[in-house]
């Protein structure tokens, strides 16, 4: 150590003054840069300085204002001086200003800021003409700057600006930035030296120099920018050995510090060592090490404690071993599996009681003897060649024996027999062990026995089976269950219910759910639902799915569930197409129905018209009684065929089940004397008589639809009256109550005529539509009242029947279940009759119609053109109100969608003005909505009807409110055309038809195949004229539209020859 | 008395002749000696600077004058000449030179220049050194109305008084009614300030807005921008022929619907001026006043003489139209003219005597006009409104009369 201490110390200090060597020498490079950059600073922060000044007197010489002042005299006395003396030089300090002035062109001063001497040398100057523009000089007096005043002319030299800086100021424009440096500026322009502050100067080996050089003719020369070199020496000096000093101490520092440490860390070994000693002596095993120190003694010291343990741990006594033998010797015995070990091929080793039991020997007796003794020598064979099995392949075995026990009993045993080896592979011995699995190899043949037997059940019914652990989603399917839906168990393993799940229809899946819900909560017995599967092909097949919940949960919750899956797929499907074919047919009967609704809807608007106006003009009596005729024929044309295409309309409503069965208050009292009354005349006049028997007692009113059981009655009345020639006609009522509900009554009602009566085999059909039997078919009608009035009659809820006898008469009857309505409502019947005028003695009455189309007006006053009314016509509210002012009427129509003046503007002024409020208004409108209906008697009217409206609506409307009484025409044909014509049967037999020329018949033939009416009119005459019986039968028949009754009298022939 | 003998009727003739022969070689002796040193006339105008044609026709209509006269034997037997110094527009100068043109004895009177300005700085010591000043072309109207007692300025020139009102009617007559001032920042363009908006307001007519320039100025636009903001329809501009050039060029650079048309005072036409701005003067309308023109002299005869006896002395100018700054010729001819008349009358070089002598003469029949009298005690301006003309430079860059009003 001692050796390699000097040399060290010499390389060291080498090393040291080296590095401070070069410590210095960048010291040095860097403060010589720094003082270069300095200088560069400095040098162009004067030069800008220095520019500034002279861009400054180049401005003001240049200044217009200032040119000005050099020419006039006034600006020059007055203006100029004050401008000049807030004039400073730019770049100075604060408290200078330097010197401004303007000179004329021989150098007087004009204006100044500070008092100057006149500068000839400037009169010189400008006298040249080279002279230049500008003129700078520094010097040991300061800074001059010129620069020329051109006046008048450019480049003349009439003046000049002149900026002068004292020494003092010009030092004071070099910029020599407070440094502590010393800084010398050489200017330009006469080389003037300037120097910052008071510095002593020092010898010139001591200075390190920043040195810039200016361009020659600029405003500066050169900057130099020194600092002293022992100063930054000593800088150096210090901040060195500072550091030296610091990292000394610091090495020291470290070193004590890492002395102490490795002591520190080396003490617990001590004591470690010291408690090993003691344990090694043996002196207390239980002596465990408490280390304190760094970890890694802590781990060895742990490791050491554990090894103590260890060794504690091991040597227990041995009296516990004898113990642990002891238990295992009652565990041993106590085992109903027989256990011995042998530890030769044919020597027991111990054996437990239950093999001692077995054996029929006791325990000790077979411990450790050969096995010969004991087993009789087949059964020693069998042990002997297992067991050699054992011993020599050291591999334990498992078979099973049938052996006699000693009760001599055969038991089948389950032996499993195991080696112990030699750690070098050789056995030891065998411990062996067997089971009497007598009883259970039985119960496994029962139980399979039982399986196939269900298998085979199951099989043959081709059931699914399924077994559903409701609880935990676990199921069991069997192969059929799984084939149904074309696949195998196999693929669709592993099963859940989420496995059925997943291939139920959603739909059924839903059902299916309800239904099991409902059996769980013990809704249902049995749990059925029919579901559709997926099909592996992709089609649904219906299965029936059906089970029952065999085990509950202790709290009532279902556990086990299982059921069946039966194929229904073509049962489902034959089911379906029989549901389709009855759809369709259902449909197609609809549609018809339908169809024929629209259409005759579509027939009926305007045969509504036809009508309407037909009427009108059969009350116009300018005709003459040929044209009333044929006027006659439209009308009596057009009720037929209204009421074809009303029966038409009202079978295929009942058919398509649009018939809705009213129920209301009404007095059947008065629905039979409207019966009576209108059949009356007809009654009279064919010489009948008529007969009604009502009971005594009938409630007021009841509820039923009273238009339809009249719709009925009609029907019936009318059919009896049209058929019966002679005799008597009785409508017979019975009300009989129901003896349970007391408001319940059956309402009977026939009608029996002494009529021509019903062959029996027409009966049959009687009630079908469109069927007219022979007699009918004579006497005319549409074929379809009678279906019509049984439909409606079943609708009502009750029955229709009929008893006939051919030439004796006919009765029909029809009963319907009826309740006796509360109240006493009244309600009005409109007479389905317009009446022709109004009854004598009434005043004339004035009706104002107003509607602005044209139509609506005629349609309107040609209804109320009976006599005893005055009608007027307005095309707008404003000429209704107009005429109201002066005409007076006693009602006015008023539609309400009218130019100029709505129908609402209209009524509300009718009703506002006294005058004319007592109008009765009757409101006419297209829109019936309930908000339309408020509108029209917020506005006053007094009624309104709605379009298209009835003509006996109109008239009954005026009735009420104007309490008209009417005059009504003589009842003509009412419904069923009552005329005496339809009544007789006529028949046309070709013998008739012969008589006529061949041209003739044809012309007939042609005319009724297309249904021309008025040229089979015309025909009439010339038929009369060769035959007048014949004419009138043929006459007759085209009255009742019976077409085909003369087109098959009309001779073959005539037909043949059309057709070749 | 018989007594007298022819030979003493001899002796008295011969001495009396050789006496009235003594005295007048001695009277003679004396002319010639003074007839060597000539009666100087100063002329102190700018003679090199932007006005310099100005100066050069003062300086050649005084030299014809003066020719003239010389060739008539001079005044009080000696001959004339002229000084001329250069002030350069300078009144620094202008001051200096006559201080210098005073000192010399036998100078009569100082001819001035084209420049108001200069006139005026030298008015005090004009009257301090009292001698007089005769004024061609410098028309400022303090230049003359100088307050000074006696006045020892005589002008044959335009009065701003009444060419300031004259440029107004001539605005007038045209229609104008908002007339846009643009005047020079000294005292010639303060006194057409005050001759102008007088003129304006007595004839109902607006001063939309006057705008005033100093020598030297580079950019009229901002002042141009600022009349048309006040709604000016026409520029009254008085101003030398550098400014003018500007007002031209900042003129011309507006669109022609901005440009406004320009009345000007002669200032312009004192220097090189339509040659400066060529391109641009065809772009501007311009008019400005004269006095004498070539083309319409007042006295045509005259004018053929004037212009003869140029051609004699320059006859480098072949055509009398391209003689530049002609008012100056004419004025300065008849200056002189007066001039010497005066010093006839004074019959003495005495300062003082010949400007009495000035304002005493009867008459003179110049090329500007029949002068009678030319100046009175109360006036010094010998010219009238009656003198002025409206012109304009044609393709040529002549000097033109304005034809109508």
């Amino acid at each position: 150590m001692v050796r390699i201490f000097p040399p060290l110390l010499i390389l060291v200090l080498v090393f040291i003054g080296l590095a401070y060597h070069q410590h210095a020498r960048y010291q040095m490079k860097m403060e010589t840069q720094r003082l270069h950059a300095d200088a560069e600073r400095i040098f162009q922060s004067t030069t800008e300085r220095l520019e500034d000044l002279s861009r400054q007197a180049a401005y003001l010489a240049k200044n217009d204002f200032i040119i000005g002042s050099l020419i006039d005299a006034r600006f020059r006395n007055e203006v100029l001086p004050v401008f000049f003396q807030s004039l400073k030089a730019h770049g100075l300090p604060v408290d200078m200003t330097g010197t401004i002035a303007l000179l004329d062109y021989k150098g007087r001063v004009i204006a100044a800021n500070h008092p100057m001497e006149d500068m000839p040398a400037v009169g010189a100057w400008l006298d040249d003409p080279e002279g230049g523009e500008e003129r700078r000089q520094i010097d040991e007096t300061g800074l001059t700057l010129i620069s020329a005043v051109a006046i008048y002319r450019p480049g003349s030299r009439e003046g000049a600006v002149v900026i002068r800086l004292s020494a003092f100021e010009t030092a004071a424009l070099m910029d020599f930035s407070h440094l502590k440096d010393g800084v010398s500026i050489t200017t330009g322009y006469g080389s003037q030296v300037f120097h910052s502050s008071s510095h002593e100067p020092l010898p010139a080996q001591r200075l390190i120099r920043g040195r810039i050089q200016g361009n020659p003719g600029g405003w500066i020369q050169e900057v130099v920018v020194s600092s002293d070199q022992h100063r930054i020496l000593s800088i150096l000096r210090r901040s060195f050995f500072m550091d030296l000093g610091v990292m000394t101490g610091a090495m020291t520092l470290l070193a004590i510090l890492l002395f102490l440490v490795v002591k520190k860390a080396v003490s617990p070994l001590e004591g470690m060592a010291l408690s090993l000693k003691r344990i090694v002596g043996h002196e207390d095993l239980s002596i465990r090490l408490n280390v304190n120190g760094p970890a890694e003694m802590q781990h060895l010291s742990n490791h050491i404690n554990q090894m103590l343990d260890r060794l504690g741990a091991s040597t227990r006594s041995v009296e516990e071993l004898q113990t642990a033998a002891q238990n295992q010797r009652i565990l041993l015995d106590n085992i109903p599996v027989q256990i011995w070990y042998l530890k030769t091929i044919d020597t027991y080793g111990a054996v437990n009681r239950a093999h001692a039991d077995f054996m029929g020997k006791r325990p000790e007796n077979l411990a450790y003897k050969c096995l010969n003794e004991f087993l009789p020598p087949d059964e020693a064979a069998i042990c002997k060649t297992g067991d050699q099995e054992v011993f020599e392949t050291g591999e334990a075995i498992v078979s099973e024996e049938w052996l006699l026990d000693s009760a001599g009993e055969d038991r089948l045993l389950s032996i499993t027999k195991t080696p112990r080896l030699h750690r070098d592979g050789s056995v030891e011995f065998v411990v062996c062990s067997a089971v009497d699995i007598t009883e259970q190899r039985q119960m496994e043949i029962d139980l399979k026995t039982e399986r196939s037997r269900l298998e085979a059940i199951i099989t043959g019914t081709r059931a699914g089976t399924w077994e559903w652990n409701v609880q935990t989603g676990e199921a069991v399917f069997n192969e059929r269950w799984a084939e149904i839906i074309g696949y195998t168990l196999e693929e669709l393993n592993p099963v859940s219910i989420e496995t059925w799940q997943k291939f139920v229809h959603p739909d059924d899946l839903a059902q299916s759910g309800a239904l099991l819900e409902r059996h769980f909560n013990g809704k249902l017995d049995y749990y059925q639902a029919e579901c559709r599967m997926k099909h592996r092909g992709g089609y649904w097949v219906w299965v029936l799915d059906r089970g029952r919940v065999s085990t509950w949960t202790d709290d009532g919750r279902p556990l086990m569930m299982s059921g069946t899956h039966l194929d229904i797929t073509e049962s489902k499907i034959a089911e379906e197409s029989l549901k389709k074919a009855r759809d369709e047919a259902d449909s197609a009967n609809r549609a018809k129905s339908v169809f024929l609704a629209s259409m005759s809807h579509e027939i009926r608007t305007p045969l509504s018209a036809i009508l309407g106006f037909g009427d009108i003009l059969g009350r116009d009596a300018s005709l003459s009684p040929a044209q009333m005729d044929k006027v006659k024929t439209i009308n009596r044309s057009g009720r037929h065929l209204l009421k074809l295409i009303n029966d038409i309309l009202d079978m295929s409503r009942i058919e398509s089940g649009r018939v809705t069965i009213e129920t209301a208050g009404f007095s059947l009292k008065r629905l039979l004397d409207n019966l009576e009354s209108m059949f009356c005349l007809t009654v009279e006049s064919k010489g009948l008589q008529w007969a009604l028997e009502i009971p005594d007692q009938m409630p007021p009113l009841i509820a039923g639809d009273e238009a339809r059981l009249r719709q009925v009655l009609i029907n019936l009345v009318g059919n009896a009256v049209k058929f019966t020639t002679s005799g008597k006609i009785t409508v017979r009522v019975h009300l009989d109550a129901d003896k349970e509900t007391p408001d319940l009554f059956c309402l009977t009602m026939a009608v029996a005529d002494t009529g021509p009566g019903i062959a029996e085999s027409d009966l049959v059909h009687i009630f079908d539509a469109f069927q007219q039997c022979q007699t009918t078919c004579q006497i005319g009608g549409t074929g379809l009242g009678l279906a019509i009035s049984k439909r409606l009659v079943e609708l009502m809820g009750g029955q229709i029947t009929v008893n006939s006898q051919e030439g004796k008469g006919s009765c029909f009857q029809f009963s319907l279940p009826v309740k006796a309505a509360a109240g006493s409502m009244e309600t009005q019947t409109i007479p389905s009759q317009i009446p022709v005028g109004l009854a004598p003695g009434s005043d004339p009455k004035r009706i104002l119609v107003v509607d602005d189309l044209e139509v609506n007006l005629d349609l309107l006053t040609s209804i109320l053109a009976v006599p005893g009314f005055e009608i007027r016509i307005a095309k707008n509210g404003e000429q209704a109100l107009e005429i109201s002012a002066d005409w007076a009427p006693h009602a006015v129509f008023m539609d309400i969608r009218m130019p100029v003046m709505d129908g609402y503007e209209a009524i509300r002024r009718l009703k506002a003005d006294e005058a004319t409020a007592g109008i009765f208004i009757i409101a006419i409108t297209a829109v019936v909505f309930e908000e339309d209906v408020e509108k029209i008697y917020d506005a006053g009217a007094d009624r309104f009807i709605g379009k298209p409206f009835k003509a006996e609506e109109i008239f009954h409307m005026l009735g009420d409110g104007l309490g008209l009484t009417y005059e009504y025409p003589d009842p003509e044909s009412g419904d069923a055309g009552t005329c005496d014509t339809d009544q007789k049967p006529v028949t046309l037999t070709e013998t008739d038809m012969v008589r006529l020329p061949a041209a003739l018949t044809q012309a007939v033939q042609d005319v009724l195949e297309i249904g021309d009416v008025y040229a089979m009119e015309q025909l009439g005459p010339e038929i009369r004229k060769i035959d007048a019986g014949v004419a009138e039968k043929i006459r007759v028949l085209v009255k009742r539209y019976d077409y085909d009754a003369i087109l098959k009298a009309i001779p073959q022939r005539s037909l043949e020859g059309r057709r070749s | 008395m018989n007594r007298v003998q022819l030979s003493d009727r001899w002796l008295i003739t011969v001495i009396a002749v050789a006496v009235w022969l003594a005295m007048t070689i001695c009277y003679t002796g004396s002319v010639s000696a003074d007839d060597v040193r000539p009666i100087l006339i100063g002329l102190d105008a700018d003679m090199s600077s932007a006005s310099a044609q100005s100066g050069q026709s003062i300086s050649r209509g005084a030299r014809i004058a003066l020719e003239e006269i010389n060739a008539r034997g001079g005044v009080l037997g000696r001959s004339l000449s002229l000084v001329v110094t250069d002030h350069r527009g300078n009144p620094l100068r202008g001051r200096d030179n006559m201080a210098d043109l005073a000192a010399m004895p036998d100078l009569v009177a100082i001819l001035g220049g084209l420049h108001t300005p200069v006139a005026l700085e030298v008015l005090p010591l004009v009257h301090e050194i009292g001698v007089p000043y005769l004024i061609p072309w410098a028309a400022g109207t303090p230049v003359v109305h100088n307050g000074y007692d006696p006045n020892f300025v005589f002008r044959v020139s335009v009065c701003d008084q009444f060419a300031g009102d004259f440029l107004v009617q001539a605005a007038f007559d045209s229609g104008f009614g908002r007339a846009g001032l643009l005047l020079e920042n000294t005292g010639w363009g303060r006194s057409n300030s005050e001759a102008m908006t007088g003129a304006i307001d007595s004839r109902n007519m607006e001063t939309a807005s006057v705008q005033w320039f100093n020598w030297g100025v580079t950019d009229l636009s901002p002042a141009l921008a600022a009349m048309q903001k006040a709604g000016a329809d026409v520029v009254l501009l008085v101003a030398n022929p550098p400014e003018g050039q500007v007002l031209v060029k900042a003129m011309a650079s507006l669109p022609p619907e901005d440009r406004l048309p320009i009345i000007s005072h002669w200032g312009i036409t004192g220097g090189k001026f339509a040659s400066q701005v060529k391109d641009d003067l065809g772009q501007v309308s311009l008019m400005f006043l004269q006095t004498f023109n070539f083309a319409a002299p007042p006295f045509p005869d005259r004018a053929d003489d004037l212009f003869r006896a140029y051609q004699r002395l320059y006859p480098e100018v072949e055509n009398r139209m391209d003689i530049p700054a002609a008012p100056g010729l004419a004025h300065a001819y008849d200056l002189v003219h007066l001039l010497a008349k005066a010093i006839e009358t004074a019959g003495s070089t005495d300062r003082a005597a010949i400007r009495d002598a000035l304002e005493t003469i009867d008459c003179h029949a110049g090329v500007m006009a029949d002068y009678q009298p030319p100046f009175t005690p109360d006036r010094h301006d010998a010219l009238g409104p009656a003198s002025l003309i409206v012109a304009r430079y044609n393709y040529r860059g002549q000097v033109v009369p304005v034809h109508s009003w």
